[in-house]
C-alpha cells in the first residue's frame, strides 16, 4: 500500500518535475532563441549595413583620393598661389575633370574666400575649418532629386593648407547594393535631406538602423519587423514541439528508470526502515522489560543508552542523560577511586575487556544503590567503540545472601548444638557407664562365686558394648560436625595390623576360625606418619565384621604397599573373609549410617550399622577410598586404601604401664559427679594414693591455695565454675611450685584436647578411667 | 570699462613709443624660410650696425609669411596700409606676390623693398606711380647674362626649364631675347608649376637627354629645383646648367650636396659680393664683424643663403640713409612719401657691400628702381659646402 503511494507520489513529483523543466525549457528556449535571432538579425542587418556603408565610403573616399590627386596638380596650385583666375590650364582641366568617368562641378576658392573657378555657394564654416586644417574633407548631399553630392576638400601647397576645392557630382549607389536590393531599402540622409537609394517608398511602419558613412551624411537600413516576427515565431514553434518531444521522451524514459533505481530501492529502504524501526521497538521493549539496568557509553564515557530500568533506579529520564552526561555522574565513588572500571577505560588492552563487579551507584537525588555491574566494551573490529553496562541490583541478592549466611551459621550452630548435644550426651552417659564399668572392674577383682563372675563378665561385656556403640555415635558426631582431628604419629603398619588381630583374637578362637595376615614386607620398612588410632579402628571394624559374619573359614588379612615414592605410600589393607557375603543391592547402601546389609542381620549379628559409615568417612578424611567386593554365601573383600607418607622407627619403651615407677603426690581430685568421685578415689587408693575431692572449679581454687597438691586431677564441665576457668585461675595464682593439672572429660574432642591445653592444663585422660592410664599419668608427673 | 582700456593703453605706447616704426617683411617663411630668415637677418644686421643714423629712430622689423600665395601676400600689403607706423615693406624670394600685386602697391603708394625677388616687371609699374625699390638681379638682365656666359662657354642650343609663374615667363622672354642677340634660340622651351611631381621631373630631364640641347637654363625656387636636378641625376644627363638665382633659396648645403651626388656642373648667377670673397674693403670687414659678433657666428660660412643677408642689408642700409635726418611722422603715406623721394634723390656715396651706392634709385624708367645691374653679377659654383664661389 505504501509502495503505491510512494509510486503515485513519485508520478506527482514526476509530473511536476515534468512541468517545469519543460515550462523552464521552453521559457528559456524561447529567451534564447528569440534572442539569438534578434542578435543574428541584428547582427546581419548590422552587417549588411556596415558592409554597404563601406562600400559607400570607399567610394566616397575613392573620390576623394581622386580629388586630392587633382588639387595637388601644378594646374590647381600655380593659378591659386598667383590667384591667376584666367589660367587656361586651370580652366582648361577643371572644365574637363571627370570623376570615374562622371562630371563634376568644380569650384576653387582660395584661402580667403575669392573665388578662383567656379561658383558653388559653399558653407563659409566647413571652408575655414578646412582652412584651418580642423576638417581634412566633407561631402554632403545638396541635391536629392539629382543624387549630387558635394565633395569639398583643402588644396595644399607644400603641406599648407592655401584654398579649397569644391566638386559637386552626381552619384548613384545602387550598383552597391543590388544583392539585397529586393530585401531591405536603403536612403542616405543628410540633416534634413534624405534620398532613397531604391527609388522606392519606404513604407512608414519600417523600422531602420543608420549608419554613418562621412560627416553629417548617414546610411539607413529600412527592413520589415512584421515579416520578421512572423518568421521567428514560425521558428520557436518548430522548437517547442522539438523540445516537447524530445523532454517528452526523456522524461519517460528517466520515470521508467526512476522507478526502477529510485523508487524500487527507496521502497527497499522504507521496508528497511520499518524493519529497522520494529528492531528499535523491540529492542526497546526488550531492553525496558528486562529488570536489568542497561547504559551504555560512548568512548568518552557519554551516555548513549539508557532503558527505562535505569531511568526507574537512578530518577533521569533518557532524554535528560543521553548525551548530556557522563559515566562518572553515575557513580558514588569519584572516578579516582573506580580502580577497574578507570584501568578498563584507559586502557588500550584489548585482552581486558569487562569487568564484573559492585558498585555503588549515585542516583539523581543522591541517594545510592548497589548494582552488579557487568561493564564490557564494545568494539567494532579491534576498536574500542563504547562500553555497555549491565547492572543487576544486588539489593535483595544481598540481603538474600546475608540470610543464606544466617541460615547457615544457624545451620552450623545447629549442627554445633546437635554435636554438643551428642558430645554432653556421650558424656552423661560415659559418665556413668565409666562407673557402672569401674565398678564391675573393681567388683571382678573381689572374690566371687562362679556364678557371681559369670554375672559380673555379662555386665561388662554388656558396658562394653554400650560403650562401643557410645563411641561409634561420638565418632561419627565427631567426623559429622568436622571435629575430628588427625592425630598423626610415627607408627608400624606391620605391627598395627598384628595388634588389631590381637584384639579379635579371643573372638576368633571362641569361634573356632582362623585369622591369618598375608605379609610380604619387612618389618623396618612399614614405619609410617598416619593417625594409629583411627587406621587400627577401621581394621578392627573389618576385622570385627568378618569375625562376626564368618562361621567357618577363616579371616585374611593382605597388606599392599601401591605407588611407592621417596615420601609417600599407598597403603591398602584388605580384609578377605568367608562369611555370609552381600548382595549386590546391599552394597551400596553398605556405607550409609545406620544401615546394614539386610534388617536380619541386626536381628541375628546385631550392631549400630555405624561401623562402616564411619570408616568410609575416616578414609575419606585420610583421602583414601573403601572398597567391597563381595559376593552372597561367599564372603567379602573389604579393602581401604589411604596415602601414607614415610616415618621413621620408634624405639620401643621396654617398660610397660605394670611396671610404671610411681611419683609421690598430693592429689586433689575436682568432680562434681559423687560416682566418679568414688571410682577415682579407690583407683588412686588401689595404686597407694590418697586424694582431696573438691566439688567445683571454685572449691578447687581454695583448696590449691591452702595446700600444696603436686597433681590437679580437673573435670572440665562442673557447676559454680568449670574445669578451664579453674585452671586459668590456678595458673594466675603464679604458685610455686605450680600443681600439675590433668584433664578428666568425656569429651574426646580433640576440641576439648586443645581447650584445655589452651587453658594451660599438662596432660588429657577421657573418662571412662582406665587404671593403666591413671599409672602413666602418676608417672609421668 | 574694456574699450577704455584698450584706448588709454594705444595713447600710452603712442607717447612712449612715439620714434618707433614698423617695417614690415613679407616672406615665404613656410617654403623657403632659408631665404626668408637671410633677408630678415640682414635687415637687422642693418639696423643694428647704422643704429647711429637712425637717431632717435627706432624701427622694428615685423616679419609677415605669405607662403608664396599671392593673395596672402596682397592680404600682408593690406595690413601694413593700415599700420600707422608702417615706414615700408620688405619683399622676399618669390617674385609672383610682388608682379601680381604690382598694381596694388602702386595704386595705394605703399614703400616696397626688393632684396632678392629678380621678376623684371616688379620695378617697373608702367604707370606713373613706381613704388617698388629693388636691390637684387633683376632678370631683365640676368637672362642676358646666364646667356652671354652660356655663349662664352660655347652652348649653342639652351634647353629652357622654366617655372610656370609671372617670374619664370618673363625670363623666358628675357633669355629669348638674349638669345636672339647671337642668333640662337633655345632648342626647348619647358614649363613646370610649383611642387612638380617626381614623374613630371623624370620625364622633363628624359626630354632634356633626348633633345640634344647642349646646356639647360634653369630658372625656378630652390625645391623644384632640387626633384628636376635629381632626376637629372637618373637619367645620368651631364648637360651643364645655367641657373637662376632661385635655387640658392634652400639649404645651400643640401642642394650643393645633391648637385655634386649626381655630378651635375651647375652655375648660378650671384651679385658679386660675398663674404667668402678673399679681397674685402674696410666696411665689408667691418659689417662681416657686426654680422659674426651679432649672431655669435664662427664662420663666414654661417652667412647664409648670402644673397639674401648681403642684398637686405644693403637695402635697409640704403632706406636708414633714406630716414637719416628726416622728420617722420604718425602718417604713413607721408612718411612713405619722404622716404621715396629721399630714396630716388640720394646722391651721396652711401657704403655698401655689393658695392658703393652713389644715385641707386631715380624714378627715370625702366631701370630707375633697380640699384645693381649686370656689372655687378657673377656666375658661381657651389663647393661641397654649400659655398658659391
Amino acid at each position: 500500500m505504501a509502495q503505491v503511494k510512494y509510486q503515485k507520489k513519485f508520478l506527482n513529483f514526476f509530473v511536476v518535475s515534468f512541468t517545469t523543466v519543460l515550462a523552464l525549457v521552453l521559457l528559456s528556449s524561447y529567451f534564447l532563441i528569440n534572442m539569438s535571432l534578434n542578435e543574428q538579425r541584428t547582427s546581419e542587418l548590422n552587417s549588411l549595413l556596415e558592409s554597404n556603408k563601406n562600400r559607400i565610403k570607399d567610394r566616397l573616399q575613392s573620390i576623394f583620393t581622386s580629388l586630392e590627386d587633382t588639387t595637388s596638380n601644378t594646374f590647381i596650385i600655380n593659378p591659386l598661389m598667383q590667384f591667376d583666375k584666367k589660367n587656361i590650364k586651370l580652366i582648361d582641366n577643371l572644365s574637363r575633370l571627370k570623376i570615374f568617368g562622371r562630371s563634376g562641378q568644380s569650384t576653387v576658392v582660395t584661402f580667403d574666400y575669392e573665388y578662383l573657378y567656379g561658383n558653388a555657394s559653399a558653407d563659409k564654416n566647413i571652408i575655414k575649418n578646412i582652412l584651418d586644417e580642423k576638417l581634412t574633407s566633407y561631402v554632403k548631399l545638396i541635391n536629392v532629386d539629382e543624387k549630387i553630392y558635394r565633395f569639398i576638400l583643402p588644396i595644399k601647397f607644400e603641406g599648407h593648407v592655401e584654398g579649397v576645392f569644391i566638386y559637386d557630382l552626381s552619384l548613384d549607389f545602387s550598383d552597391i547594393y543590388t544583392q539585397d536590393y529586393t530585401d531591405y531599402n536603403y536612403s542616405i540622409t543628410d540633416n534634413e535631406s534624405s534620398l532613397s537609394i531604391n527609388s522606392t517608398i519606404i513604407p512608414k511602419d519600417h523600422k531602420q538602423i543608420s549608419r554613418k558613412i562621412l560627416n553629417d551624411i548617414y546610411l539607413n537600413l529600412h527592413y520589415d519587423e512584421y515579416s520578421f516576427v512572423k518568421e521567428k515565431i514560425y521558428l520557436i514553434g518548430i522548437v517547442f514541439v522539438f523540445v516537447l518531444s524530445v523532454l517528452s521522451i526523456v522524461f519517460y524514459f528517466f520515470y521508467r528508470r526512476g522507478l526502477n533505481e529510485f523508487v524500487a530501492p527507496h521502497e527497499q529502504l522504507l521496508s528497511l526502515q520499518e524493519e529497522l524501526i520494529r528492531s528499535h521497538h523491540f529492542r526497546d521493549q526488550l531492553m525496558n522489560s528486562t529488570k536489568l539496568i542497561i547504559i551504555s557509553y560512548n568512548k568518552n564515557g557519554m551516555i548513549t543508552l539508557f532503558n527505562s530500568t535505569a531511568e526507574e533506579y537512578f530518577g533521569y529520564q533518557e532524554s535528560e542523560i543521553v548525551g548530556h552526561r557522563d559515566i562518572f555522574e553515575l557513580h558514588m565513588k569519584p572516578i579516582d577511586e573506580l580502580t577497574d572500571l578507570k584501568e578498563l577505560l584507559v586502557s588500550n588492552d584489548s585482552e581486558l575487556k569487562s569487568v564484573d563487579k559492585e558498585w555503588t551507584y549515585k542516583r539523581k537525588d543522591g541517594s545510592s544503590f548497589v548494582g552488579r555491574s557487568m561493564f564490557s566494551k564494545i568494539f567494532d573490529g579491534d576498536n574500542v567503540v563504547g562500553y555497555l553496562d549491565i547492572i543487576e541490583d544486588v539489593t535483595l541478592i544481598n540481603i538474600a545472601k546475608e540470610m543464606e549466611l544466617s541460615a547457615k551459621k544457624e545451620l552450623e550452630n545447629s549442627v554445633k548444638a546437635k554435636s554438643e548435644f551428642l558430645a554432653n550426651m556421650s558424656h552423661e552417659i560415659r559418665t556413668p557407664m565409666n562407673g557402672v564399668l569401674g565398678m564391675v572392674q573393681l567388683l571382678s577383682e573381689t572374690s566371687l562365686s562362679d556364678k557371681q563372675k559369670e554375672m559380673v563378665e555379662t555386665v561388662r561385656s554388656c558396658g562394653d558394648s554400650l560403650l562401643s556403640i557410645l563411641n561409634d555415635i561420638l565418632d561419627l558426631s565427631k567426623i559429622e560436625s568436622g571435629k575430628l582431628d588427625l592425630e598423626i604419629i610415627d607408627f608400624n603398619i606391620s605391627k598395627l595390623i598384628e595388634e588389631a588381630m590381637f584384639l579379635l583374637s579371643f573372638k576368633v578362637s571362641e569361634k573356632g576360625i582362623d585369622i591369618v595376615f598375608h605379609n610380604e614386607y619387612k618389618f623396618d620398612d612399614l614405619w609410617y606418619r598416619g593417625d594409629i588410632t583411627r587406621i587400627k579402628q577401621i581394621l578392627v571394624n573389618f576385622l570385627s565384621n568378618a569375625v562376626k559374619f564368618t562361621e567357618n573359614g577363616k579371616v585374611e588379612i593382605f597388606l599392599n604397599i601401591k605407588d611407592h615414592s621417596e615420601s609417600l605410600d599407598w597403603i591398602e589393607i584388605s580384609v578377605k573373609d568367608t562369611g555370609i557375603g552381600i548382595s549386590k543391592e546391599a552394597q551400596d547402601n553398605l556405607f550409609t549410617a545406620f544401615t546394614q546389609a539386610d534388617s536380619s542381620t541386626t536381628r541375628k549379628f546385631g550392631g549400630t550399622g555405624l561401623g562402616l559409615s564411619i570408616c568410609t568417612k575416616l578414609v575419606e578424611i585420610m583421602h583414601g577410598n573403601i572398597t567391597v567386593s563381595s559376593e552372597l554365601g561367599k564372603g567379602s573383600i573389604f579393602t581401604f586404601k589411604i596415602p601414607l607418607p614415610k616415618g621413621y622407627a620408634i624405639v620401643e619403651n621396654s617398660l610397660n604401664n605394670k611396671d610404671l615407677e610411681l611419683n609421690e603426690h598430693e592429689i586433689l581430685i575436682c568432680e562434681d559427679n559423687a560416682v566418679n568421685q568414688k571410682l577415682i578415689t579407690l583407683m588412686l587408693k588401689k595404686l597407694g594414693y590418697s586424694c582431696d575431692i573438691a566439688k567445683n572449679g571454685k572449691e578447687g581454687i581454695e583448696m590449691v591455695k591452702s595446700k600444696d597438691y603436686t597433681l590437679v586431677l580437673m573435670d572440665m564441665q562442673m557447676p559454680i565454675m568449670d574445669g578451664i576457668t579453674a585452671t586459668k585461675e590456678i595458673h594466675s595464682l603464679n604458685l610455686r611450685p605450680r600443681p600439675a593439672i590433668v584433664a578428666m572429660t568425656a569429651n574426646a574432642f580433640a576440641e576439648d584436647k586443645q581447650k584445655c591445653f589452651q587453658a594451660g592444663m599438662d596432660d588429657f585422660i577421657s573418662k571412662p578411667l582406665e587404671l593403666d592410664e591413671v599409672k602413666r599419668i602418676l608417672s609421668s608427673f | 570699462m574694456k574699450i577704455w582700456t584698450i584706448i588709454c593703453s594705444v595713447l600710452l605706447s603712442f607717447s612712449v613709443f612715439s620714434k618707433e616704426y614698423n617695417l614690415y617683411l613679407d616672406a615665404d617663411f613656410s617654403i623657403y624660410k632659408e631665404s626668408a630668415i637671410a633677408i630678415s637677418n640682414g635687415i637687422k644686421s642693418a639696423l643694428s650696425y647704422h643704429e647711429k643714423l637712425l637717431g632717435e629712430y627706432k624701427i622694428n622689423l615685423i616679419e609677415l609669411n605669405h607662403r608664396g600665395n599671392t593673395r596672402r601676400s596682397l592680404q600682408n600689403f593690406k595690413k601694413v596700409m593700415e599700420d600707422p607706423k608702417a615706414i615700408g615693406i620688405f619683399g622676399g624670394l618669390h617674385s609672383p606676390p610682388l608682379i601680381v600685386n604690382k598694381d596694388f602697391i602702386n595704386k595705394n603708394k605703399i614703400l616696397t623693398f626688393v632684396p632678392w625677388a629678380a621678376g623684371g616687371p616688379i620695378t617697373r609699374s608702367g604707370k606713373n606711380e613706381n613704388w617698388i625699390f629693388r636691390l637684387s638681379i633683376d632678370d631683365t638682365q640676368a637672362g642676358g647674362f646666364i646667356v652671354k656666359d652660356a655663349v662664352k662657354n660655347k652652348c649653342s642650343k639652351p634647353y629652357l626649364v622654366l617655372e610656370n609663374t609671372p617670374w619664370g615667363k618673363s625670363n623666358e622672354k628675357n633669355m629669348k631675347t638674349a638669345l636672339k642677340k647671337y642668333n640662337l634660340k633655345p632648342s626647348v622651351v619647358q614649363f613646370f608649376g610649383w611642387g612638380v611631381s617626381e614623374s613630371a621631373s623624370l620625364e622633363i630631364a628624359s626630354r632634356i637627354k633626348n633633345s640634344f640641347s647642349e646646356c639647360i637654363f634653369f630658372v625656378g625656387n630652390g625645391n623644384d629645383a632640387k626633384k628636376i636636378f635629381s632626376a637629372l641625376g637618373k637619367v645620368k644627363n651631364n648637360l651643364p646648367v645655367y641657373s637662376h638665382w632661385g635655387i640658392t633659396s634652400g639649404n645651400s648645403k643640401d642642394m650643393a650636396g645633391l648637385i655634386h651626388a649626381n655630378n651635375l656642373k651647375v652655375k648660378v648667377i650671384q651679385t658679386k659680393f660675398s663674404f667668402l670673397n678673399e679681397t674685402k674693403n674696410n666696411f665689408q670687414r667691418s659689417v662681416e664683424k657686426h654680422i659674426l659678433d651679432m649672431f655669435q657666428f664662427k664662420s663666414s660660412q654661417q652667412i647664409s643663403p648670402m644673397s639674401g643677408w648681403v642684398h637686405g642689408f644693403d637695402l635697409a642700409t640704403l632706406l636708414i640713409n633714406a630716414i637719416h635726418g628726416e622728420k617722420l611722422t604718425l602718417n604713413p603715406k607721408s612718411n612713405m612719401q619722404l622716404i621715396k623721394n629721399k630714396l630716388e634723390k640720394m646722391n651721396k656715396n652711401i657704403n655698401g657691400l655689393v658695392k658703393d651706392y652713389n644715385m641707386p634709385f631715380s624714378n627715370k624708367t625702366p631701370n630707375g628702381h633697380e640699384a645693381l645691374s649686370s656689372m655687378d653679377y657673377i656666375m658661381r659654383s657651389f663647393d661641397q659646402n654649400g659655398n658659391l664661389k
